[in-house]
């Protein structure tokens, strides 16, 4: 080949513009999506009301928007240029195309969109887009490979370009490794289906996003600068490197799980060695642009050239964020979802704007504005660069504040401020996409092509001379090594779905089979309904089900996940984000009717919290609730069920079997965290108190906690209460021991809503219950005569003592039978107003019924009165505190 | 086992190139080569571009 006889091929213009614009739109589509989200974060009833704009839903658009709409379009309209230039010789068809063009955005991008809004989807991360979407997204892969890779083949392997190389490795590597990510894991189950997930979390980025993304980086810059790149050797040594080890990091997003050890570490040592390749590409990326200066006048080589700095700061990120240290403090914080928009939205957007533009600038009949191409790269690179400072900060904020036994509300609380930057860093982003497509839309045309006239070309480069007899034999060997090197990179993808995906599936099959209970409870329909809903809605997003193997996981959630726990879920559902708590213990954390009520109206129930409302699940109250929220909170139930009752059969073989030594420590040593530490408990003792001193903010912390319920003043009519069955108790009438304040606070109410609040602090425990003793009003009650106390002493003995005991304890023969207990009158004394009325309507939601056809009314009083007396003589209220 | 296997890769592989890289001045003109006869290609590519007559004799539109 040479130079001198190069004839320029035709480049398909309408296509580079149809692809550029498409790209365009669903950027912006995208990013709107994404902005919705991030207000949803500070005003989380935005789009209350609308499922299909709910929170879940949009975070499906938005990644596949990005990922498909953007990025796909984007690096296609860039291929449409380049290729021709790469292979000298004109891509395959235009009607293939247009075939394409319109597979991947009317039959693949547009499509997907609806099929997620519309609740249609899968919850896989980067693959969202349901799976009939995913034969359309092959099929458009399979047309591009067609269409661009065959020019490739023909000039020889020896003399291919990098850019070449990546482009074709992008789309053979992504054929390859989208229906292992997108179908896989819906064959298999469990921590297998995980497993395969999080080869494609990071095949996605690796294989299809970062090769393409440099392809654009290696052309372009040569290209606008008029000088070569430093280092073509470099250049595939860092190729090879990317393809090789790309694919063996994938479970890295998976540390401290019950995927093999063995897996997690080979992934973490391929991250690590992912870096040094990195610094090999960048190093020679940089010196490919020495001479540009360090603000380069062409947009497109501006653009590209900022790309490069963020793939280095996202690649060193992501190499230590995989190593243990790191790992267990930033994971499922806003550290990686930062990571995350510096890797899509910082170094593919720069790279994909850059490959854009420098294609739109050689189109003739193109406008172009290189004004505002500058602003949109001011505007993008102070936008993206204070989203991603802000949200690696609070990432930080949350894995510290994670890492302490404080509230997980405390969490939340502290990253609203992350996340009010987040919201303002779309403004200077969304401004800089707008100013991108005037960049494109506007201006003179031809003004591009014009620009290529003035501009400065380089130095002259002369092609080394060489003897094409003496290459001849060199060529033969490059290809050979080159062909050999191409099969071990195939070889290595094989080998990480063999070692990453596979072979753990192997050891976790083995695990299970030695681990799980002989007969495992598995769900019903409603149940599994349920769990559907949860996958389409997202919750998966914001909550994960994956206890990790960590100290502060198993403090907080219960004990670490284990694979036969989750052998039946297809695909699985372990997340990466925790916004909320981790849900993989939820089941007998909270009663029925707080479910609902916390999803009818979240904020009617915990004042600070950021969930999304979904009324929509909802005829009009949270009482009433559809199907859909029957069966969703059925699902909820269902988690950690199965380990919970698999005591202590399971556990013991689970003792058994073969595990890692520090794994099985963490799993076996706290049997009774088998459920969620705050899962509703009957009795278990108080921790030691001696010492503690009450925490003086106890007022706030009702404001936080209690008052959704209880009403601000202790009255039982929160906003939440009138949902609740049975209702909230009226604190204000009753007087309660210390003691009792303080168990039901660590232990909840079985049967009722009220649950645990073991995640708080003792001090606030304390605070908490000195205040809900000095709520009651009537502290100091006349005391009842002789003769009264004698009536109702006999009606008590006749219909009372089955269920509240001889002596008021609430332990009568009949009270083991009930769902919600019965009522311990040494420990609390109902007001005699209060009684009346117990006695007159009943407890809704509680086996006390009224009582009024069968007691008259001085019967009523005589029977309130003798039951108060069982505080007093039962000592309860030696330790009421005085109200002032 | 897996670090060793995929470490002991990634130094064979690299090893090699390396090797064949530094004995044959021949392979690294030749490796080399593909990057000078695509500089030619873009810029060609750019002058023949900017050499379509119409540029310079189409009507330009007015600003926006």
């Amino acid at each position: 080949m040479s130079a001198g006889a190069f004839t320029p091929a035709p480049v398909q213009g309408s296509l580079v513009r149809a692809h550029s614009l498409a790209a365009l739109a669903t950027l912006l589509v995208s990013v709107l999506f994404g902005i919705v989200m991030s207000l949803q974060f500070l005003w989380p009833d935005l789009a209350s009301g609308s499922l299909a704009f709910g929170w879940g839903r949009l975070r499906y658009a938005h990644t596949q928007g990005i990922m498909l709409g953007w990025l796909g379009n984007a690096f296609l309209a860039f291929l449409y240029h380049a290729v021709p230039v790469l292979t000298q010789r004109p891509v395959t068809n235009s009607t293939l195309g247009w075939g394409l063009f319109g597979l991947w955005n009317f039959a693949a991008v547009v499509p997907g969109w609806i099929l997620v809004l519309s609740g249609i989807s899968q919850p896989l991360e980067w693959a969202e887009f349901p799976l009939v979407i995913d034969w359309f997204v092959i099929a458009a892969l399979v047309l591009a490979a067609v269409q661009f890779l065959p020019g490739f083949f023909r000039n020889g392997l020896d003399s291919l370009y990098v850019s070449g190389w990546y482009i074709v490795g992008g789309l053979v590597f992504t054929l390859l490794a989208y229906p292992m990510g997108n179908l896989v894991p819906e064959l298999v189950s469990g921590a297998t289906s995980a497993a395969f997930s999080g080869l494609w979390i990071h095949d996605a980025v690796g294989l299809f996003v970062t090769p393409l993304a440099l392809a654009i980086l290696y052309y372009v810059i040569p290209a606008a600068s008029g000088r070569p790149v430093y280092s073509h050797f470099l250049s595939m040594l860092g190729f090879w490197g990317l393809f090789f080890f790309y694919p063996l990091n994938g479970t890295h997003h998976y540390v401290f799980s019950v995927i093999p050890m063995a897996a997690q570490l080979g992934a973490i040592a391929a991250s690590a060695l992912l870096g040094v390749i990195v610094v090999i590409v960048v190093s020679n990326l940089l010196l490919s642009l020495r001479g540009s200066g360090w603000l380069p006048r062409d947009p497109a080589l501006r653009f590209v050239a900022v790309a490069v700095v963020f793939y280095f700061i996202v690649s060193m990120q992501g190499a230590s964020q995989a190593q243990m240290t790191l790992n267990r403090f930033v994971h499922f914080s806003d550290w990686v979802i930062g990571h995350s928009h510096l890797a899509m939205l910082g170094f593919a957007t720069f790279a994909a704007i850059g490959g854009i533009v420098h294609a739109w600038q050689r189109l003739p009949a193109a406008r172009y504005n290189p004004r505002a191409l500058g602003w949109a790269f001011w505007l993008l690179t102070s936008g993206i660069s204070l989203m991603v400072i802000d949200l690696t900060i609070a990432g930080l904020v949350q894995g510290g504040l994670w890492q302490q036994a404080v509230p997980w509300m405390e969490s939340v609380q502290a990253s609203k401020p992350y996340w009010m930057v987040r919201v303002l860093s779309a403004i200077p982003i969304t401004a800089g996409f707008v100013a991108l497509g005037i960049g494109l839309l506007t201006g003179e045309v031809g003004a591009g092509v014009a620009a290529l006239k003035s501009a400065p070309t380089g130095k002259v480069v002369t092609e080394p001379s060489h003897s094409d007899a003496s290459h001849a034999g060199t060529a033969r060997g490059l290809t050979t090594a080159y062909v050999v090197t191409c099969v071990a990179g195939i070889g290595f993808f094989g080998l990480s779905m063999l070692l990453l995906g596979l072979w753990p599936g192997q050891v976790i099959d083995a695990e299970v089979a030695a681990t799980s209970p002989a007969k495992l409870l598995t769900l019903t329909a409603s149940e599994q309904r349920g769990r559907q809903v949860y996958a389409r809605e997202g919750c998966a997003y914001c909550h994960t089900q994956q206890v990790r193997f960590l100290e502060e996981d198993i403090r907080r959630f219960g004990a670490p996940t284990l694979a036969w726990e989750i052998q039946f879920d297809s695909p699985h559902l372990w997340g990466t984000r925790r916004i909320g708590p981790d849900l993989a213990r939820e089941g007998g954390v909270r009663s029925a009717d707080w479910q609902y009520a916390h999803l009818y109206d979240p904020r009617a129930l915990v004042p600070r919290s950021i969930m999304p409302s979904y009324s929509a699940l909802f005829a009009g109250d949270a009482t009433r609730p559809s199907q859909a929220a029957r069966d969703l909170v059925a699902y909820l139930e269902t988690l950690g069920r199965a380990r919970a009752l698999a005591w202590p059969e399971a556990e013991q073989k689970a003792q058994a079997a073969p595990m890692d030594e520090h794994m099985a420590h963490l799993a076996f040593s706290s049997p009774e965290l088998n459920a969620h530490p705050a899962a509703v408990r009957r009795g278990d003792p108080l921790p030691a108190l001696a010492g503690v001193q009450p925490a003086a903010n106890a007022r706030l912390l009702w404001q936080n906690d209690c008052a959704g319920c209880h009403g601000p003043q202790g009255r039982g009519d929160g906003p939440a209460a009138a949902w609740l069955r049975p209702l909230p108790a009226n604190l204000v009438e009753h007087r309660y021991s210390r003691e009792y304040v303080l168990t039901v606070l660590w232990n909840g109410v079985a049967g009722t809503s009220m649950p645990a609040w073991r995640d708080q602090p003792l001090p606030n425990l304390l605070g908490l219950a000195d205040l809900v003793q000095g709520l009651a009003t009537d502290n100091n009650p006349p005391a009842a005569d002789t003769a009264t106390l004698a009536i109702g002493a006999g009606v008590y003995a006749t219909h009372c003592v089955q269920c509240h005991g001889t002596e008021g304890r609430g332990d009568g023969f009949a009270a083991g039978e009930f769902r919600v207990a019965a009522v311990d009158f040494t420990l609390q004394q109902p007001s005699l107003a209060l009684g009346l009325d117990v006695l007159r309507n009943g407890v809704p939601g509680s086996p006390m019924a009224p009582w009024t056809d069968r007691l008259s009314t001085a019967e009523q009083e005589a029977v309130v009165q003798y039951v108060r007396s069982f505080f007093e003589a039962g000592n309860g209220g030696a330790e009421v505190v005085n109200a002032d | 086992m897996l670090i060793d296997l995929i470490v002991g890769s990634a130094l064979l592989l690299f090893g090699l190139f390396l090797w064949f890289w530094l004995r044959s001045p021949a392979l690294r003109e030749h490796i080399e080569r593909p990057k000078h006869v695509f500089l030619q290609q873009a810029q060609q590519q750019d002058r023949s571009t900017a050499q379509q007559p119409w540029i310079d004799s189409a009507p330009r539109s007015p600003r926006p």
